[in-house]
Order: structure tokens, then C-alpha cells, then sequence
């Protein structure tokens, strides 16, 4: 008895052990998601570099840029700081145009995003792949659509070599299957907010839903919800003299 | 300068190009010693036709004999001399090449460019050999042996046979290396001992002083130099004695340096046609190489070439390679040519290429991050041009701001700009539709909840392009926030949403 428990111990020193009691600690290097809820259901206290996350939602619009962006800011910040060279943010193939006025609101320095059209979905997760590895990207947000699990596992790879933070976009009906990205959230809009489930995390149990605002508020006029329709009126043609 | 990790960089960090300053002699308080190194390319007249790896030898001016053979050829059997009929049946796979001087002087020149990367002053050795300046460098290199080892490296990539020796005086390093003593020493007594044992036959005398001198019963250097000065000025002509003090170094013997172009164009003919894009890399690469050299050299760094291809009937298409942040190493070139050829298909089989660059950029320093967090070894300025040159310009675009109210003219690709955020950015949504999308406005009026708005939005007056709207943000039946607007016809479109 006395052996395997001390066998036991050394699993536990050398950390190939996770225990359920003991919570993941936060890493320096971690990136504050600039949500403090979804900081806390996040292991180490926000996005951690070199771990692809995967967002899943059905379609644009249910928050997905609002959860990445305070990051984003916060990663721009970040190198400022350290004075480093400036890495891209990239974005490969995002489904509409991203908007400039929004994204330079929400605190991220233009000049370091490039935003990349392939032409082939081979060419795609090439680009994903050379920017993850290159190392010289503080960002990726790549799009991809539903299937291609070694493609997924590959970015992965990529993305823990050369420690980038990564996030993939994909669509809400690849939930079902499996993916080796270590962080996996779903995103569905509603009436108020959005629910967002954490379904996978390194060292700690899938979560429930929880409902977060994603800066809705800033959006929205400070009076919610609106009761009374308003009526809007067709705009009134006046000749100027 | 920037120093590319994955490149040997022949420079320390921070120094600066070979001809850009060198050290003054009085550093150290003596004089530098001076030391030349030679580069013998034994081979060289046939590995400038050659563009594989098997048994070739070089026929001589007559067309009937063997004059060179490369190691496969030795190691079959063959030697300089066989006839080439005889050469044939000994190694049936043999190539057998013309010889073509002006390739092997062109091959010289573009080795004397690459050995920009190692020295200020180069001197170019007709047939196969060049002589670089090294005194003055090996301050920069941190001595002989980290010299030696990067020469090394570089020299292996090449692929070409060479002999290499150092020597205090020019003509020393020349024999040294032509015997094929691979010595790489410091200081005049060093070098004399050495010398001292070359034989006779590999001084380079006329056959007919050779001759006499064996006739003597001088075997070697050491016997010559052992005789007293007077003695040989009786016996022997005054080119003698002229010869063994520029050997020694009693007697200067100025060499002229290798005058780099001011502009890099070099041309590569193949032996056979090339029918794959791909297999043009090959001989690229001594270009590329000649080209990171003459770059160091200079001081600069390249941020577009072009490239030539010549069809079999006539010019080929002309590719153009550029470098946001401007590079010099071969291997990020070679890496950009890569990427290029793979999207090109041939229309006819190659015969030649023409490497040029069309913009140089002066080198400067940017300084290098001890502390970095980052790992990954290539820098930003190469990640884009490796996107570019694989996916097409218009691919990889930037996004900036633009100062226009309309909101699809509100962002641009065009970073010069510099447009500051202002109110008129304000509560905008992360995703713009390409076109605005017409929605019924019966949906508008049924199921979307609008929450804010309107924000009237007038302008573009001046490009007809007028635009009259009031846009308000609404919420979608499934809770999804988007941005809409209604226009002067009352019709609705979606715009936009809050992603």
C-alpha cells in the first residue's frame, strides 16, 4: 500500500495527475478575455496562448467578434508594453468584411491587422498553419467550416509550437464532433445577452451555460428593454435652397 | 542590421557590413598583420555545367581527351588524359561537357559576389580561384576559427569542391591552396614553414625554371630559399627573386579588388531544359547566394526582384518577388521563389533564367529583442510576403480607417491614411455585409425588435454616390443584434451585424 501511494504522490509532483479539488492556477501568461465571468470559467484566468479555442456558434452575429475582441485589445496593449515586435492579428477568411470603426472602438491597433481572402480551402488552412507556426502573430482567427478534424489537430499543433493565440470560428453543428482543440465554446444569442457553454477545457469539468451581456450594453441605449415599439418614420425629402 | 536566425549570418549582431567601416589599424596598438585567404575551385570549369550529381569529366580544347573528371569519375576508374571513347567504356554513364569558359568566368564572378559575405576585398583568381583581404575581418568574425566555422557552413552549401589555405602574402594563399594544403594559420613564420615544403613542380615557375632548378638538385622551397641571395641573383634571371620576395612579402604585391556592380543582374543558362517549375530552384540557388552576398557587401537589402524565365522560343514570363521589410538572406529568398514557382506551370521548357533586383533598400539597424517572449524564428515582415506571393496581393490586405461617413466607405485598405478615430466611428458593428441586404418590410415591421435608433446617416453628395439613411440597430427572433437601415424609398436593408 505504502508504494502505490507514493507512487501515487510522484504522479501528483510531476502533474500528470490532475486533481478535481485543485483549480487550475492562473498563468502570467494568460490574456484576460476583458469579461470577468468568462475569466473565471476559463482555466487560468482567460485565453492562454498556444491553445486553440474553438467558438462555435450558428450564425454571425451571436457575439463571436464581442468575445474576442477585448483580447485582442488586451494583446496589442500587451506588446506596446513590452516594446517587442508588433505581430499580426490575421484573419483568414472571415465571412463579412471586418469593421475597421468597431474593431479601433474596441481598443485594437489597426496597422497590426491583416485580414487574408484564399482562395481554396487548401489554401486557407495553409495560411492558418504558416501564421500559427511562424510565431510572428500575436493572433489568428481563422473560419472553417464543419468537418476536417486533422486539420484542427494540425492547427493545434501549430498553434502550442509556436505559442499563439488562436481562435477558430466555426459553425454550431460541428458541436457533435470530436476536435483536438483544448478549449471548445458555444455561443447562441439571446433575447438578452448570450449563453455561453465552455462544452471542453484543459483541467476542469464542461460547464453549464451562463448567460454573459458581451458589452450589449454599450451598444444599446441605457434604457432596457424597450417596451413601446417606436414607430419609425420614412426620411422626409427636403429641398435644400 | 537585421540578423536572420535562420540564415548563417557571417556578421555579429550589430556590426557593420564588411565595406562599411573597417577597423582602424592602430586598434590593439600594432599594426594588424595582414592574412589572405585563397579559394581554389579545382573543379570548377566543370561543376559550372554540371547540374547533377553523377560521373562527368571535362573534355579538353581538342575535343578528344579527358581533362577534368569529378570524384564519381575518379572513383570509376578514370583520370585526366583517357580518351574519351575509352572513358565511355570504363564508365558507361558518364557525361562528357564541352569546355565553355565564359560559364566558368560567369560562375567565378557570381562566387566573388557571394564572398561579399566574408570580406571587403575580393580579388578574383582567373580560372577557379579568388583571394579575399581576411586581416582586416577577423576582428569582426571573433577570430579564425568562428571565421572558419561559418565559411564552412556556407561553403557546404554551395557544393562546389574547393581547396582553401590561408597565407601572409597573397601569392602564399594562392600556392598553399593550389597545392592543396588546407592550412588556416596566422603570422608570417607559420606560413614560411608550410611553404617551405611545396615542391618546385607547385610553385607555378616557367617549365623551363622548374627544370633548371631540379637540375640543381631543389626539390623544394625550403632548398631555394636556403640558398644565399647573391648566388641566386647571378644565376638566375631578376623575376626569380622578384617572385620569392612577393612570396615572402619583401616586396608588396597589390592585388586588385572585385569591383561589385552598382546594380545586381545575373544570368543562368542550363545545359538541358528545365520542364518543372519546381526544378528551377536548383539553379537559383547559386544566385541567391551570390545575391546575399553582394547584398552584405553592400550594405542593403533587397525588397524586389524579378525574374526572367527564357522559354526554348523566346522570353519566358517575368516574375516579380517582393519583401515588405526588405531581406538579404538566401534562404528567405529561396523560400519566396518557392512559393512563387508553385503556382506557375511552365508553357515550354526552360533554357535560362535572369535573376535582377528592382528595389534595394539600405540596411538598418533594428535592435533584437534579448528578453522576447515570442518563439518562432521568422519575422513579421516575412510571414506577409510569404502570403502574398502564394495567395496574390489582393489577397493579403491591411484595414485602416477612412474619414467618410458613409459607413461602406468608412474603412479602406489603404494604411497611409492615418485617420484618427472619431464620434463618427462610434457604436458601429463588427461586421459589415459586402452589399447591404434587402429585408422585407413586413419582417422589419413583425419580428425584429428595434432597440436603438435612428441615426441619420446623409452624405457622399459629392461622388454620386448619395447616400440618405437612418440606421438602427434591431434584434433578430433568435436574439442575434443587427444593424439596419431604412433609405429615402423606404425600403430596409441589413447592413451589418453586431458580431
Amino acid at each position: 500500500m505504502a508504494t502505490q501511494a507514493d507512487s501515487l504522490d510522484g504522479l501528483l509532483q510531476q502533474g500528470k495527475v490532475w486533481q478535481a479539488t485543485r483549480p487550475v492556477m492562473p498563468q502570467a501568461e494568460s490574456v484576460s478575455s476583458g469579461y470577468p465571468e468568462l475569466d473565471e470559467m476559463l482555466p487560468g484566468r482567460g485565453w492562454q496562448p498556444g491553445e486553440l479555442v474553438e467558438l462555435l456558434y450558428d450564425r454571425e452575429g451571436s457575439g463571436e467578434l464581442r468575445m474576442v475582441l477585448p483580447a485582442l485589445a488586451a494583446l496589442c496593449r500587451r506588446e506596446e508594453d513590452l516594446a517587442g515586435k508588433k505581430g499580426w492579428l490575421l484573419w483568414v477568411d472571415p465571412p463579412h468584411i471586418p469593421y475597421a470603426p468597431a474593431l479601433a472602438e474596441a481598443g485594437i491597433d489597426l496597422s497590426r491587422i491583416l485580414v487574408v481572402r484564399s482562395n481554396s480551402r487548401r489554401d486557407r488552412l495553409w495560411c492558418l498553419e504558416q501564421a500559427l507556426k511562424s510565431g510572428c502573430c500575436s493572433a489568428v482567427l481563422g473560419w472553417l467550416p464543419a468537418g476536417q478534424e486533422n486539420a484542427v489537430r494540425r492547427l493545434q499543433l501549430a498553434a502550442s509550437e509556436s505559442a499563439t493565440s488562436a481562435f477558430l470560428f466555426r459553425p454550431e453543428a460541428c458541436r457533435s464532433q470530436s476536435s483536438a482543440a483544448p478549449c471548445r465554446i458555444l455561443l447562441q444569442s439571446r433575447q438578452q445577452g448570450s449563453d455561453i457553454t465552455l462544452l471542453k477545457r484543459r483541467g476542469g469539468w464542461p460547464q453549464p451555460a451562463r448567460r454573459l451581456l458581451l458589452g450589449e450594453e454599450q451598444i444599446l441605449p441605457a434604457v432596457t428593454p424597450v417596451v413601446a415599439r417606436p414607430q419609425p418614420q420614412p426620411v422626409q425629402l427636403r429641398r435644400v435652397k | 542590421m537585421t540578423v536572420h536566425k535562420s540564415s548563417e549570418a557571417p556578421l555579429v549582431a550589430g556590426a557593420p557590413s564588411p565595406s562599411a567601416s573597417l577597423p582602424s589599424s592602430e586598434s590593439g596598438g600594432s599594426l594588424r598583420e595582414p592574412l589572405w585567404l585563397c579559394l581554389h575551385f579545382p573543379l570548377l570549369a566543370l561543376e559550372a555545367l554540371q547540374q547533377d550529381e553523377g560521373a562527368a569529366a571535362l573534355l579538353d580544347h581538342s575535343g578528344q581527351r579527358l581533362a577534368l573528371c569529378n570524384g564519381r569519375a575518379l572513383a570509376a576508374g578514370l583520370e585526366a588524359g583517357l580518351a574519351s571513347a575509352t572513358a565511355y567504356s570504363i564508365c558507361p554513364p558518364l557525361q562528357l561537357f564541352k569546355p565553355q569558359p565564359e560559364r566558368s568566368r560567369q560562375q567565378l564572378e557570381n562566387l566573388a559576389l557571394w564572398a561579399g559575405n566574408f570580406s571587403a576585398q575580393i580579388s578574383p583568381l582567373p580560372p577557379d580561384s579568388l583571394l579575399l583581404e581576411l586581416g582586416s575581418m577577423l576582428h569582426y568574425f571573433g577570430g579564425l576559427e568562428c571565421f572558419n566555422q561559418q565559411l564552412n557552413r556556407q561553403l557546404l552549401r554551395l557544393g562546389y569542391r574547393v581547396q582553401r589555405a590561408s597565407g601572409h602574402t597573397p601569392l602564399a594563399a594562392q600556392l598553399l591552396a593550389r597545392a592543396g594544403h588546407p592550412v588556416l594559420l596566422q603570422g608570417r613564420e607559420a606560413h614560411m614553414q608550410q611553404l617551405k615544403q611545396l615542391s618546385v613542380s607547385q610553385l607555378e615557375l616557367k617549365p623551363r625554371l622548374a627544370a633548371q632548378l631540379q637540375g640543381m638538385g631543389i626539390r623544394q622551397l625550403g632548398d631555394l630559399l636556403a640558398l644565399p641571395r647573391e648566388a641566386l641573383v647571378n644565376r638566375f634571371s631578376p623575376p626569380l627573386l622578384e617572385y620569392l620576395d612577393r612570396l615572402s612579402g619583401a616586396r608588396p604585391d597589390p592585388q586588385p579588388p572585385y569591383q561589385f556592380p552598382p546594380q545586381f543582374e545575373r544570368r543562368q543558362e542550363f545545359n538541358r531544359e528545365i520542364g518543372s517549375s519546381q526544378a528551377l530552384l536548383f539553379p537559383l540557388k547559386p544566385l541567391l547566394e551570390a545575391l546575399q552576398g553582394y547584398l552584405r557587401h553592400q550594405g542593403l537589402q533587397a525588397l524586389r526582384l524579378q525574374l526572367q524565365l527564357d522559354y526554348r522560343d523566346g522570353a519566358g514570363p517575368s516574375l516579380e518577388l517582393g519583401h515588405s521589410g526588405g531581406a538579404s538572406a538566401a534562404s528567405d529568398w529561396l523560400e519566396l521563389c518557392r512559393l512563387r514557382l508553385e503556382s506557375l506551370t511552365l508553357q515550354q521548357a526552360v533554357l535560362g533564367l535572369r535573376l535582377r533586383v528592382v528595389q534595394f533598400r539600405e540596411l538598418e539597424a533594428t535592435p533584437s529583442d534579448l528578453f522576447s517572449q515570442r518563439r518562432g524564428d521568422s519575422d513579421p515582415d516575412q510571414l506577409f510576403s510569404r502570403l502574398r506571393i502564394r495567395l496574390g496581393e489582393q489577397a493579403v490586405q491591411p484595414l485602416a480607417l477612412a474619414a467618410d461617413h458613409r459607413p461602406e466607405y468608412g474603412w479602406s485598405t489603404d494604411c497611409t491614411a492615418n485617420v484618427k478615430l472619431s464620434s463618427r466611428h462610434q457604436g458601429r458593428p463588427g461586421w459589415l455585409l459586402k452589399q447591404p441586404q434587402r429585408i422585407e418590410t413586413a419582417l422589419v415591421k413583425q419580428r425584429l425588435t428595434i432597440i436603438k435608433g435612428p441615426e441619420r446617416i446623409c452624405g457622399g453628395w459629392w461622388d454620386q454616390q448619395a447616400v440618405r439613411r437612418d440606421y438602427y440597430v434591431a434584434r433578430w427572433p433568435d436574439g442575434r443584434l443587427g444593424w439596419l437601415f431604412r433609405d429615402d424609398r423606404d425600403g430596409w436593408y441589413l447592413h451589418g451585424w453586431y458580431g
